[in-house]
This record gives C-alpha cells, structure tokens and sequence, in this order.
C-alpha cells in the first residue's frame, strides 16, 4: 500500500522539475490513474487472489491471464 | 545599451542590485552563504553549462515589477536571468526544499555511495548536496547500474558510476582544447562519458576535466589512493609556465606534494587569474611538477571552515595524535572498574575459522555456527 504512496510522491517529484518534457509526459499518466482510480489499486493489493482471476467485464478482449496451477 | 541597467532582485528577503542579464544563481551568490542555491552542472566559467542536475530549482514568487504573477513551475536558478524586482524564495520556500530532495534522490539512484575509497571524498559537491539538501534515506530497491572502470589516457582515470552526468568535463574539453574526443555515449540509464573508441584524451589542458567534475568520476592517476584530502595542507604556489598561468594550490603533506590542482574559489569552481582570465592549468603543471622545489611557495589556502579539510589544523602530523594523558588523569583520578582489551576478548579478532573460506560476506552467525559454511 505504501508503494502507491510512493508512486505518487516519485511522480510528483518529477513533474514541473525536468529538463525535458518527456519527464513531464512519463509521469502525467502515473498522476491519472492514481488520481482518479486510486480505490482500484487498492482492491488489488487488498485483495492479490480475486484481482489475479477476474477481469471485470474485460475478459473479452484482455489476453486470458495465466493463472499458475 | 550603453549604460548598463541594474535590476533589483530579491532572494529570501535579500534585496540586492544586478545587471541585466545575471542569472538567478549569480544574483543569490553575490549575496552569498545560504541563500545560494547548490549547483552540480552549473560552471560559471564555462559557457553552456548548466540547466541538467535540476539542483539549483528555485521557486519565483513575483516574476517582475511589471508583471507581478508568479512562475507557475519551479525554475531553474542557473540558465534563468533576473527581471527588474524579481523575488526569488530558495530555502525560504517548502516546494523547493521537498523539490530539492527528491533530486538528491535521482541523483543518488545510480550513485555507488563509495565515499570511503573514493578520492574526492571530502572536496564532492554530490556529498555536500546530500548533506545539506537530501535525504538520509532511499527507497531503491533494485541493482544500481554499474560500468567499469576506464583508464583516459595515462592521467586520468574515469568511475562512470559515480558520474552524475552533469557534462561539465565535456564542456571542458569542448572550450579549452581543440579536438574534443570525449562525450556522453548513448541515452538514458545506459549513457556514460565516453572516448569513441577507447581513445585516450591526450590534450595538454585535458587535466582540467579533474577539477571540474563534480564528483569522483574523473580522477587524478598520480593522486589515487595516496591520501584524503583532509589529511593534506592546501597551499598556494604559483610557478612559471610557458603554456599556463601557473599559479595552483598544492596539496602537502609534510614536504610533500601529493596533488596538484588549480585554485577553486568557495563554489568549487575555478578562480580568475589577475588579469581576469580563469585560472586553468596544464598537464605538465597538474601531473609531472610533484616536486616542492618546482614551486613558488605564497602561503596556506584559505578553506572553508565547514569544510572537513580544515580539520587537519595542517599542524605537526595530521590526524593520528597519539594522547599523552593517562585514563586515570582524564577520568578525575579513578582507574576504570574494568577494562577490556577488545581484541582479545573478541571472538571475530580469534577466528578459528579463515576468513577466506567464508562464502559471501561473514555475519555474526558464521562464528556461532562453526560448523556452518566452515
């Protein structure tokens, strides 16, 4: 959990402080899908077994995800 | 513009008058001590240098006098020159010293940390910058990048993974010598200061990529592993050079001359000769002159007192004084309860195991368990 803190924290850092706007560009993606999904990243730490099963409602086109025997 | 105009310019409540045209950074040094921001590929004296390590970030509060909004982003006090009532918050300011941390910690992402066995220990600008600015901790988890070691000709030898990237040296021999065989090979994590191929830079002013990298990346040959800086009484001495201004600070160590480099002014960079021009000087000065009778002796250098190179006091010999007190006069005239002489006490000083045969590096446990990896 502590990880996604850090994401965050890394990206921050990162952003508006770079030479070169492909720092910029690297992080924004980061800084979205913790901003609004970040519940999302949570289910799946809290829950490693459910989140390496289901799909929700993508089965149809992610690829089938290898679940190791 | 005939004459010059003076802008005014404020870093943490410290107004001060500068020429247009002055970087942020040159501004906050006329001011001096703190408020200067750190730089690690700034180099005042060489052109184009600058705007890469990100360390001298500074947050603009007020853009000008005409137009009072502030900067949206940080700046980076280096390559961005003042406007008329500018103020400028360095460590006035949370965004910059968090900002600042994070890139200490960039920095020190691929950095080996080998301060202990590294010859520019206690003279790195990396070591102060994290000192200062950084954080005591880090939170990489993964292999740090590692290159091996390059010899650059037979004075020079190149840790590529210390190096910081910071282009200093690539500057240097861009500007001061004629052919420049060196620069940065590659991009990203696997980009190295490299001679395409293993050439060896071999210019008479060459020598000067030494002082100028801010780390232990490039170092001197004649120097490695001879001393620590803080050991050795920094003089200044001048001599006659046909090719150079001659005038260096030598490195003694009783009469001595373990290094010789040029004289750096307290940002670490490199100091003007009299008549303005900076004070680079030649290979021949820098690695061959190792004698104290080659030398025109002016006096002690002036360092910095925070500097750990002013410990020394450069009296008698440095470092190892043996006390002449007893314990028992230190401690008020009583003799200890007990005292213990470690090294026999000690089973790791007894080892009955050889300490060769340990498979990887030995714990407390390889002495518990004999039988173990024995």
């Amino acid at each position: 959990m502590s990880d996604i803190d850090l994401l965050w924290d890394i990206q921050r850092k990162i952003e508006g402080n770079t030479i070169c706007p492909l720092g910029d560009a690297a992080s924004w993606p980061v800084a979205a899908a913790i901003r609004h999904f970040r519940d999302e990243f949570e289910w799946h730490v809290k829950n490693p077994e459910l989140s390496q099963t289901s799909n929700f409602g993508l089965q149809h086109y992610a690829d089938p995800i290898h679940v190791p025997a | 513009m005939s004459e010059q105009t003076l802008f005014k310019v404020t870093v943490d409540g410290i107004t001060i008058d500068v020429p247009a045209g002055t970087t942020i950074l040159q501004a906050a040094r006329q001011i001096g001590g703190e408020v200067a921001p750190p730089a690690m590929c700034y180099y005042s004296k060489l052109k184009g240098s600058g705007g890469k390590c990100r360390t001298c970030l500074v947050e603009v509060s007020k853009g000008s006098e005409k137009d009072p909004r502030p900067m949206p982003k940080l700046v980076a006090s280096c390559r961005t020159t003042v406007m008329d009532g500018m103020e400028v918050k360095n460590i006035t300011s949370e965004k910059v010293v968090d900002a600042r941390a994070g890139v200490v910690e960039f920095l020190l992402l691929n950095h080996p940390l080998d301060c202990p066995i590294c010859d520019q220990a206690g003279e790195c600008h990396l070591q102060d910058l994290s000192f200062d600015h950084g954080k005591s901790k880090t939170r990489f988890e993964f292999q740090k990048r590692t290159f091996k070691k390059h010899d650059l000709g037979e004075n020079i030898q190149l840790h590529m993974t210390r190096c910081i990237l910071c282009y200093r040296c690539v500057f240097t021999a861009d500007q001061l010598t004629n052919k420049r065989v060196h620069g940065i090979l590659d991009r990203g994590d696997h980009a190295e200061i490299a001679t395409h191929i293993e050439k060896s830079l071999d210019n008479e002013f060459i020598g000067n990529v030494i002082d100028v990298c801010p780390v232990g990346a490039l170092t001197d040959k004649t120097f490695r592993f001879k001393n620590r800086v803080w050991f050795l009484k920094p003089l200044d001495a001048h001599r006659d050079c046909p090719t150079c201004s001659g005038r260096v600070t030598l490195w003694n160590r009783g009469d001595e001359v373990y290094r010789v480099t040029a004289r750096k002014d307290e940002w670490g960079e490199i100091e003007d000769t009299p008549d303005g021009k900076p004070g680079w000087i030649c290979n021949t000065c820098r690695f061959d002159k190792k004698e104290a009778s080659d030398w025109v002796i002016e006096g002690p250098r002036a360092i910095s007192r925070a500097s750990v190179i002013s410990q020394g006091h450069y009296e008698g010999n440095v470092g190892t004084t043996i006390p002449t007190e007893t314990f028992k006069a230190v401690n008020g005239g009583r003799t200890p309860h007990l005292l213990m002489d470690i090294h026999d006490e000690s089973e790791v000083n007894q080892p009955n195991i050889h300490l060769g045969q340990i498979n990887g590096p030995s714990h407390g446990n390889t002495f518990n368990n004999k039988t173990e990896n024995a």
